[in-house]
């Protein structure tokens, strides 16, 4: 568990498709596919939750019993690698 | 924690597109596919519960064949998970779906998805129908010459609000883009091709008028058939088996 509060970057365009997002990163010129819940971590990380409060959401948004704390850590952890979360 | 709270905590502008997003699917892991613009590099993630990256940097995209200029999205490099290759076209009014590269092609392969120039298809089509839909599926080969066959089938379903029922596939000849062959019928829109060779093209033609495939000839550039009023292209070479 931690405490750490992700945030998006500036620069995301993110655009809405039947299954996910896809974000454009401007400053690095990449583009990014999230299926459906890659797409709600993303836009969980406003800064304002820990990481720990955005698995908790993310298994209550699929009324899941436990949450996904390891699926979700590792997609924070791609996207804090692929610059689109600090 | 309750979904009304995770409906709280995203913002009002998102809520319904997530909402949807998530009481349309069972909960999966979550799938980062991450590529640069030139498509010559393309990083996936994806395993059933967690969350891996493979890459190919190195692999060049395939040539676009004739008629099909314009790549969609980045290419993709085959790895060893199953994953779909979603694509949207268009401005997002065009879903594109390749699904079943995994096993089929060797790990690395670079596989690359190009748009039809429906103008320039319009004089390839029979007389009467017109081109509203079109893409080629392309590999490359990793030890040069002529790319692999695919062990199984790949299937490609395109999504596009354009395409009519009954509507033609039309196969072209994957050296030049011509000769259409009527390789099936598209349904409203949408239309799904299953190939096996590179580079499979087909052509769908949209038609108000209900089109059949039983005029089609090969390589002759005609349908003795139906003469359907709208038309798309697609994907697909002499072993289509969709």
């Amino acid at each position: 568990m931690t405490e750490q509060k992700p945030q998006r970057v500036d620069g995301l365009e993110a655009h809405e498709v039947d299954d996910g997002y896809v974000v454009y990163h401007t400053a690095t010129d990449r583009v990014h596919y999230l299926n459906p819940s890659a797409s709600v971590v993303y836009e969980l990380c406003d800064g304002e939750r820990t990481e720990t409060e955005i698995e908790d959401l993310v298994g209550a948004a699929w009324e899941m019993a436990e949450p996904p704390r390891a699926e979700v850590q590792a997609c924070l952890a791609l996207l804090r690698t692929e610059g689109v979360i600090t | 924690m309750t979904v009304s709270e995770f409906e709280e905590a995203v913002g009002p502008d998102r809520r319904t597109f997530l909402k949807r997003l998530v009481i349309g699917a069972a909960f999966a892991a979550p799938v980062v596919a991450s590529f640069t613009m030139s498509g010559v590099q393309s990083v996936f993630a994806s395993s059933p519960r967690s969350t891996t990256m493979t890459s190919n940097g190195n692999t060049l995209p395939p040539v676009s064949p004739p008629n099909f200029p314009t790549e969609v999205g980045p290419c993709y490099t085959v790895g060893r998970g199953a994953i779909d290759y979603p694509l949207t076209d268009l401005m997002g009014t065009v879903q594109i779906h390749l699904t079943g590269l995994a096993g089929a092609l060797p790990v690395g392969t670079t596989v690359c998805i190009y748009r039809a120039d429906l103008t320039a298809l319009s004089s390839v089509v029979p007389a009467g129908q017109t081109p509203v839909s079109g893409y080629a599926v392309v590999w490359n080969s990793l030890t040069g010459g002529a790319p692999p066959d695919a062990t199984s089938s790949l299937t490609l379903t395109v999504t596009d609000p354009s395409v009519v029922a009954g509507g033609p596939i039309f196969l072209l000849d994957k050296a030049t883009g011509t000769n259409p062959t009527v390789a099936g019928t598209a349904t409203a829109g949408s239309w799904t091709v299953s190939f096996t060779q590179d580079p499979p093209f087909v052509v769908t033609i949209g038609t108000a008028g209900g089109a059949t495939t039983g005029g089609a000839t090969t390589g002759g550039a005609t349908t003795g058939g139906a003469t359907p009023a709208a038309a798309t292209p697609v994907i697909a070479d002499p072993d289509f088996t969709g």
